[in-house]
């Protein structure tokens, strides 16, 4: 009899526990499965509404997870800088106040980087740094929206042709289909997918979560091929759709802040603070793209790139910003063709391939792509 | 009332013990109890002088914007910082192991000088133990974070005054705003440290032993610590005590951002109940031999 009234009173906390534990794990369950029931859209219904997506304004908070199976080295976890966004998970926050009021936020543990649009101004901060930056739009940018980039919006024609006309340009490489809705930030949602046919690829598919209400995506997940968990996925974890109010928008640096003037001329030299690695400047000039749509490749070629692959110094990367690569390169495995020999670098999504000729070749394509490319 | 239900009132101990007018005299001698302990005196001593130290260093050595520990740097501009980097930095050994060993005394330091069978034949429940002995720890903590903050308050004004404060994104608050922003912060870290006085009141229902308790309670904490470093886990770290523990950074945003916090009160909350259920089964049919 006694151990019944001790089971009993034991059920309490266990109940406590089992209860907080499918919530817990609900959540996520409810996350994963389908949203409620949507009317029924063609793939070519939702990728006009996609197209004609017209938000107003929203803020929102963005969850991005990666597990591109990179080397730890080559990624850092904490921080709130930009190239965190490759490992783990990040967390932004983003408002929206149409298409020249835009901010976003990479949220860190007590760490911060901004990156604020208001009309012609852009500024940049980061609370880590205590850095911030400052550019002006030349007068022609100022009025342009950022939102929806040009290369989606096309030139203005009715929804139905802009459709058929996406749908044409891309069925010759992709399989283009529906899957079902889904719930995402508490929203139901349409789900999208793009496969590419080329097997040459890597990426298994793209899904898209389309708004139900807003057409807007809501959710971004990009597979690997036979993968059934996403190597990369961006998504709103909680948004709402309402005009954020001026004051987000309105940046003013606090005293004691590293200011740089960025002025008007160096909007498209790139943005990069001092210290950093002048990766832009360098690759920009010996870049080129090879082949289009899902494998295409891009090969760099720099003297740099040697100096680097074997531990030498190189102008302008110095100190403890110089990425010591030599060993981590040696121990990649190696590769022949008819052009050479190189080392492979795999991840989840994208290969690398880096030849001992200097030529670095990046694409989300198989790794006898890029050997073949290599040889081209 | 089902049978075996009697049974358990019998067989469970006074916790049944007759109605009486619920007083605040226990609770007060408790607390008496926990004030007048010389160990306990010098813990609280250690933990106030902590803030002291880190403005003294800060104000000496006047380290450059963007070196060192976040939010050092900052506290040059405004005193209130010092609260929040004192307390940040306490958050992660201190004051999770001041809590334990209060916590982890409770019951176990009663059983260990063998008054706690004397504590229970005064008509007092063992219900209404538990509940005064969580009383004491929990107005034992709020005092300790407290006391913490204040030392810290008064250090920084003093040192560094009472300009803007910078937020993470980059904005200035005024000194109202951010005397507010830094009162939800310690009121959230206190909420959280709860949950360690619930979980260490249980874990202190299982042994006889305090120190035992204290330090068992405390392994679990830097465990979770340990699990929730790992981003492989990810799917297990809503599930860790410790993992909210750090959200009350996101009221230095602007503007202030409240989900973590939200989610971090829960958590809180649920291990607030958890333990307290756990602690009180365990009392509640244990014999009481000592």
């Amino acid at each position: 009899m006694k151990n019944t009234a001790t089971l009993r009173r034991w059920a309490v906390p266990a109940a406590i526990g089992a209860a907080v534990i499918s919530v817990g794990v609900g959540a996520t369950l409810v996350q994963a499965g389908d949203g409620e029931s949507l009317p029924p859209k063609t793939a070519a219904q939702l990728l006009t509404d996609v197209q004609n997506a017209r938000i107003d304004g929203l803020s929102g908070t963005v969850v991005t997870r990666a597990s591109l199976g990179l080397p730890a080295g080559l990624t850092d976890g904490g921080g709130a800088q930009m190239s965190s966004l490759l490992s783990g998970s990040k967390t932004m926050r983003v408002w929206y106040g149409g298409p020249e009021r835009i901010r976003g936020a990479i949220l860190g543990t007590l760490g911060e980087s901004d990156f604020i649009r208001n009309g012609a101004d852009v500024w940049t901060w980061s609370s880590e740094e205590n850095t911030a930056t400052h550019t002006t739009l030349p007068a022609d940018y100022a009025d342009t929206a950022m939102w929806p980039p040009k290369a989606i919006a096309g030139e203005p024609i009715t929804p139905d042709e802009a459709a058929e006309s996406v749908l044409a340009a891309i069925s010759g490489t992709t399989e283009v289909a529906t899957d079902g809705t889904a719930e995402v930030a508490g929203r139901p949602a349409y789900e999208l997918v793009l496969k590419p046919k080329d097997p040459a690829s890597t990426i298994g598919e793209i899904r898209l979560a389309v708004d139900g209400e807003t057409s807007l995506p809501l959710r971004t997940q990009i597979f690997g091929k036979g993968q059934t968990d996403a190597a990369f996925e961006i998504a709103f974890a909680r948004v709402i759709f309402e005009t954020p109010p001026d004051e987000h928008f309105t940046f003013t640096p606090p005293q004691g802040v590293e200011m740089t003037e960025m002025g008007e001329q160096d909007w498209n030299s790139g943005t990069k603070d001092e210290g950093q690695p002048k990766d832009d400047g360098t690759k920009t000039e010996g870049l080129e793209v090879i082949g289009e749509g899902w494998t295409a490749v891009v090969e760099f070629t720099s003297a740099d790139i040697g100096k680097i692959l074997s531990g030498e110094p190189v102008e302008g990367v110095e100190g403890e910003n110089a990425p010591d690569v030599s060993a981590l390169v040696e121990s990649l495995p190696q590769v022949s063709g008819t052009w050479g020999s190189g080392r492979v670098f795999t991840s989840a999504l994208v290969n690398a391939l880096i030849t001992d000729d200097g030529r670095i070749l990046v694409g989300a394509v198989t790794t006898d792509k890029l050997v073949e490319v290599a040889g081209r | 009332m089902s049978a075996a239900d009697t049974v358990s009132t019998v067989d469970g101990g006074a916790d049944w013990a007759p109605r009486r007018r619920v007083g605040t005299r226990f609770l007060r001698s408790e607390m008496g109890l926990i004030a007048r302990r010389r160990r306990n005196q010098a813990a609280l001593a250690v933990l106030a002088a902590i803030p002291i130290i880190i403005a003294i260093v800060i104000a000496a050595t006047r380290p450059a914007p963007g070196s060192g520990p976040p939010l050092f740097a900052a506290m040059l501009d405004n005193g209130l910082i010092t609260v929040l980097a004192g307390l940040s930095i306490e958050l992660g050994l201190f004051l999770p192991l001041a809590v334990s060993v209060l916590a982890g005394d409770a019951i176990a330091g009663e059983a260990n000088t063998g008054t706690l069978r004397y504590l229970l034949t005064v008509p007092a429940g063992r219900v209404r133990l538990l509940a005064v002995k969580f009383g004491g720890v929990v107005v034992a903590t709020f005092v300790t974070v407290g006391v913490v903050a204040l030392t810290g308050g008064i250090m920084g004004i003093a040192l560094f005054g009472t300009g803007d404060m910078v937020t993470l994104s980059g904005t200035t608050l005024p000194f109202g705003e951010a005397l507010g922003r830094v009162a939800l912060a310690v009121v959230y870290i206190v909420l959280c440290l709860v949950a360690v006085a619930a979980i260490g009141l249980f874990v202190s229902t299982l042994t006889e032993q305090p120190i035992g308790a204290a330090v068992a309670m405390l392994m679990f904490i830097i465990l979770s610590q340990i699990l929730g470093a790992f981003s492989d886990l990810d799917w297990l770290h809503p599930f860790l005590i410790t993992n909210y523990w750090s959200a009350w950074g996101d009221l230095l945003r602007d503007p202030p951002a409240y989900d973590q916090m939200l989610l971090g009160l829960l958590s809180a909350g649920a291990w607030t109940a958890f333990g307290l259920s756990a602690a009180w089964a365990r009392l509640t049919t244990k014999d009481i031999t000592s």
